[in-house]
């Protein structure tokens, strides 16, 4: 019986799932997308807010959203791109309400100039950071900002499928993370 | 000899990897269902009940113009009488 079900488990895509969901709106077929993402999305969740109660509760309420949004899914990209999209913007959101005195996050237009020497040079100082010495950093920075780095550097995703989950054109997202890279950089500097 | 050359990529060493409590998917899974019910539940009393209020507003309508229509072609037969 258990072999059967998880067979069955493992026998659709996430496309087919979602389908199913959208049409009968079974709860069956969502814990079967709990189970591939709940892990996911609560590990993501932790690195937005270092906390486990806390990264708990986001898991929860984004597991909610995904149900009541599942039928806005239309596979135009991946299916993990639209969760790690929700996930971002979700904590995001909650970290900026939580903060609503603090301006953390901005739109603003980029007054600096991309510069792709900048860029490696960056990249390679920051791989000589030991690891420990990373971590530390990546806390004190902005969410923002430290989500963008663990997108390009811990997930392996290409500059596209950030685009996607922030909803940038390519230049910001190059922007975005060369500012990052700096500032890493300062505060390993300043700590030293 | 080229692998020894390459940098590590410290954000590789600093993956999170917490497991979920277990009771967090009854949680969820109990709150989608009443959410499914509570949807089914205004489903019900926004489209399926006005619906079949209409249905029958409509059919009582079409039964009084039918009976009206009988009625006169009653009259209509016993004139002609």
């Amino acid at each position: 019986m258990f072999n059967q079900k998880l067979n069955k488990d493992t026998a659709y895509t996430d496309e087919e799932l979602v389908r199913k969901i959208v049409a009968k709106k079974d709860s069956y077929y969502f814990s079967i997308l709990y189970d591939r993402y709940a892990r996911f999305v609560y590990n993501k969740c932790y690195t937005f807010v270092n906390s486990e109660e806390e990264a708990q509760d986001l898991t929860h309420d984004i597991f909610i959203k995904i149900f009541i949004n599942l039928k806005s899914f239309k596979g135009d990209s991946k299916f993990t791109t639209w969760i790690y999209s929700i996930t971002y913007h979700f904590c995001i959101h909650y970290i900026n309400k939580k903060k609503a005195e603090e301006v953390i996050f901005s739109n603003e237009i980029v007054e600096s100039v991309y510069d792709e020497e900048i860029d490696k040079q960056s990249e390679k100082e920051l791989f000589e950071i030991q690891y420990t010495q990373l971590q530390e950093i990546l806390l004190q920075l902005p969410v923002e900002d430290r989500m963008i780095l663990l997108m390009k550097y811990q997930d392996d995703l290409p500059v596209k499928e950030i685009m996607k989950i922030l909803k940038l054109n390519d230049s910001a997202v190059k922007m975005r993370l060369q500012r990052a890279r700096q500032k890493v950089l300062e505060i390993r500097e300043r700590s030293k | 000899m080229k692998d020894q050359n390459k940098i590590e990529n410290p954000f590789k060493k600093i993956i999170q990897e917490k497991e979920l409590p277990e009771a967090m998917k009854e949680k969820v899974i109990n709150n989608i269902n009443l959410i499914k019910l509570s949807l089914e539940l205004s489903e019900l009393f926004l489209v399926s009940i006005p619906d079949v209020m209409f249905n029958f507003l409509e059919t009582e309508k079409d039964k009084k113009v039918n009976d009206s229509d009988e009625e006169s072609q009653d009259n209509y037969e016993k004139k002609d009488k």
